[in-house]
This record gives C-alpha cells, structure tokens and sequence, in this order.
C-alpha cells in the first residue's frame, strides 16, 4: 500500500464523515441494544425454567414418575410416555440462551459445555423454586374449570388415564382381598372416557402395605385383560401434596 | 498543535475524543490502523480483489459504532473484531465451500499451553514460513496466525477479536503451526511440544 493509496482512504472516509453520510450511532442505541439482550435473555431464561418445571410438575402429577419404581416394563412405559416434545423444546431454548450469553464476554470465554451446564443448573434451580410454589396446581385447578386458554388442554390432559398405554388412574371406592375398584371419574374430569370404573386385581404376594384404603387416590400401571378389568404390574398411592 | 499533541495520545484516548464529537481525530486511529488492517486483509481474505473496500468498510463501521467502545478497555481488540466480522462476511460472500460455523474447540475449556520458545524467536521462525504456507490453510487458521505472528495479539486479546475461549485461541493456534509446517517442506523442524498452563 503507498502513500497515495492510504491518503486516498483515509480522505474517503474523512470526507464521508464531514458530509454526514456516515454518523455515529448514539450511545442510547448500543444501551437499548444490550437491555434488550438482557430482557430477552432473562425471558428465555424464566420461559425455559418454567417449562423444566412443568415437565416436572406433569411427570408428579399425573403419576408417570411412579413407573420408575415399577421395574424394567414401568421404565419402557415411562420412556414412552415421556413428553419428549416438550423436551425438544426446552433444548431449543437452551441452544438460543447460550447464543444470546455468548454475546458478552463471560460467555464466549467460557467453553460451550460449562455454559450450557451454568444454564442448566439455573434453569433447574429456578424450576425447583416454581414447583415448590403452587404456581402449577393453580393453572392445573383454572384449566380444569376451562378457564386457561392456550396451554389449559396441557393441564387437563394431565390426570387422564391412558388405557391404551396400560395407565390408570382413579379414587378407590371398594377395596376386596386381592383386587379393589377405581372410579376415574372423580378424579378426572374427562367426557371422553369410556368407562368410569375399574377393577384392578393386584399382583401375587403385594405386601398388605401396598393395599390402598376407600378414598386413596392410586396410580396404578396394568393390562386390561377385559373392559373393566386390569391386571396390574404396580400401584403406588398419590399423596396429598400429589393430587393438590 | 492540537493535532501534534495529540499524536502522543494513546488510541483510548483519541477514541474518547471522537466520542466527544471530536471528527477529525478519527484520522489520526486511521493513520495507526490502515497499514495493520490492509496487512491483516491481504493475508486472510487471499485472492480477493475488493481489499480496499472491505478496509474502507471496517473504518466505517468503526466510526459508526464508536460509542459503544468502552474507553477502560484496549482499542485495538475492539477495531480487530469489527475487522473480524468484516472480513468473514467478505469471506462468505465470495466463498466457493461454505465456512465451517462450528467449531468443536470451544466445546470443552481447553487449558492454555504456552509456548517454551521465546516469543520473538518463534515469531522469526514462523514468520519464515507464513508466507510459503499461509494462503493454504482454513481461514479459522490462518487468520489466527495472522492476529499472533503478525498482528502480535496476545491470547486475551485474540479471544475478544475471535469470541472464542482463551484456551481455544491456544489449542487452534497450535493446529494452524502444525498445519502451517505439512505445508512447508524444508521446514522439517517439528514445532516443540509446548508447556501446559492453566490461567
């Protein structure tokens, strides 16, 4: 480059500078710019914590965390039923808080998996916090009154026995030696099932303690070897802070 | 004589004083700049015949955006990355294969390795080579040897140009030598393993 040349940019731009063709952005741009960073990065942050803890709190509440102690067919089940979708999304939100992050320099200095775990940890934190709050049981409590619009069917859905998937679930309303009879129907409120009642008879050699009383809500995972009739792999009783 | 006194001042501080409104002053960071950003793009976007408008681009931008330059920090970091971003946009426009966007160094923290050899020496030495090698390499490499051997950026500053992590600037810049010498056949030296530090 000789000197002509650099005398030749440097005029270029000098002259572009002095004729107001070029201006330098205001200070309130760039404070806007990174605010807006912020904001949208705190957003993503609640939204991904709030749907970690939804996962969750639908995993508790509907009883599918109860297939994990039912042996290996309740961990198949569970892996099914598991609400993979909602886990996609919550990897997207991930990915796109980890872009925003990167923008600053704690977080393109730090490598990708530290970030990503820091990310984790806060949304799980976070997520802990929000299950702990009644925050879900009241969306649950409005969506079964139809009254949350938009994302009210991901409560309802909740509590729904899934027959197809050998899930069952229900107020025991009569308790035999080796069977006792469910009724969904105080316990869900869901038009659409077939039959309200069910016989579940328990596996062989159920310790007594596993046996439920009149008014335990239960989640059992079983075949339905007829219409009414299950044959049940496992049991477990909700407790009051389940069902709230 | 104002514009003599301040030819003594650091670019931090011109940079303060076109903030300011001071236009004029922005020649003076063109002056200092010019040759290291025409040198810096020569090298890293090879071939390219729209060198001087992609400079011109640089100081542009750099002129548009100043206000957001804190003045606390080094300057020539902050006009590296705009450089940066300038020239791989340059580079994507007119690439043939498509620019790796990923880069799997800065998937793990990497420790920092340092080199044993005194800076200058390694700085000759690769410096012998640059230019027999350097227009065959990747552009993530070869722009890496250009913003140390050439630019003379320390790790810090080349993972602010770079957005990178500082370990990551050490393990690719220890790539690009390694990759820099397959191509260079009478440099038979294999570079030295060099220590491992952790900052």
């Amino acid at each position: 480059m000789n000197e002509n040349e650099n005398k030749k940019l440097k005029d270029s731009v000098l002259e572009k500078i002095e004729t107001g063709k070029i201006n330098m952005k205001p200070r309130f741009y760039f404070v806007a710019e990174v605010t807006a960073l912020i904001v949208v990065a705190i957003l993503t942050l609640l939204t991904s914590s709030l749907l970690v803890s939804f996962i969750i709190f639908s995993l508790i509440a509907s009883g599918k965390l109860f297939l994990l102690g039912f042996g290996v067919r309740g961990l198949l089940t569970f892996f099914v039923l598991f609400p993979w979708s909602l886990l996609i999304v919550e990897i997207i939100f991930i990915i796109l808080l980890e872009w925003l992050i990167k923008k600053f320099k704690f977080g393109y200095r730090s490598s990708l998996t530290r970030l990503v775990f820091v990310i984790l940890l806060i949304s799980i934190a976070l997520s802990v916090v929000i299950i702990i709050t009644p925050f879900h049981n009241i969306l649950q409590n409005r969506a079964e009154q139809r009254n949350l619009p938009i994302i009210g069917s991901y409560y309802r859905g909740l509590r729904r026995p899934i027959p197809d998937q050998e899930i069952f679930r229900g107020v025991v309303s009569n308790v035999g030696t080796s069977s006792f009879v469910i009724d969904q129907s105080v316990d869900v409120d869901d038009n659409e099932a077939s039959n309200s009642y069910y016989l579940i008879d328990l596996p062989p050699n159920v310790p007594s303690s596993f046996f439920p009383s009149v008014g335990d809500t239960v989640f059992v995972a079983g075949k339905l070897t007829s219409y009414d009739t299950v044959e049940a792999y496992g049991i477990q009783k909700f407790s009051t802070s389940d069902i709230q | 004589m104002a514009m003599s006194n301040e030819i003594s001042k650091t670019d931090e501080e011109i940079a303060a004083l076109v903030q300011k409104g001071q236009k004029e002053s922005f020649g003076i960071l063109m002056d200092r700049y010019e040759r290291k950003l025409f040198s810096y793009a020569r090298k890293f976007l090879i071939g390219q015949d729209n060198i001087e408008d992609v400079v011109q681009e640089v100081f542009i931008k750099t002129y548009q955006n100043i206000k957001s330059f804190d003045t606390s920090q080094k300057f020539s970091p902050w006009i590296y990355r705009i450089a940066h971003n300038t020239f791989v946009n340059a580079l994507r426009k007119n690439a043939k294969s498509p620019l790796r966007f990923f880069d799997f160094d800065t998937f793990v923290a990497h420790p920092v390795y340092e080199d044993t050899m005194p800076v200058e020496k390694e700085q000759k030495r690769i410096s012998k080579v640059i230019d027999k090698g350097l227009d065959k390499l990747s552009p993530e490499y070869r722009e890496i040897i250009i913003l140390f051997y050439i630019e003379n950026l320390s790790y810090k500053e080349i993972a602010d140009v770079l957005h990178i992590p500082i370990g990551t600037v050490s393990v690719r810049l220890l790539r690009a030598k390694k990759e820099l010498k397959k191509f260079v056949p009478n440099e038979q030296k294999e570079p030295h393993e060099p220590n491992e530090y952790h900052e």
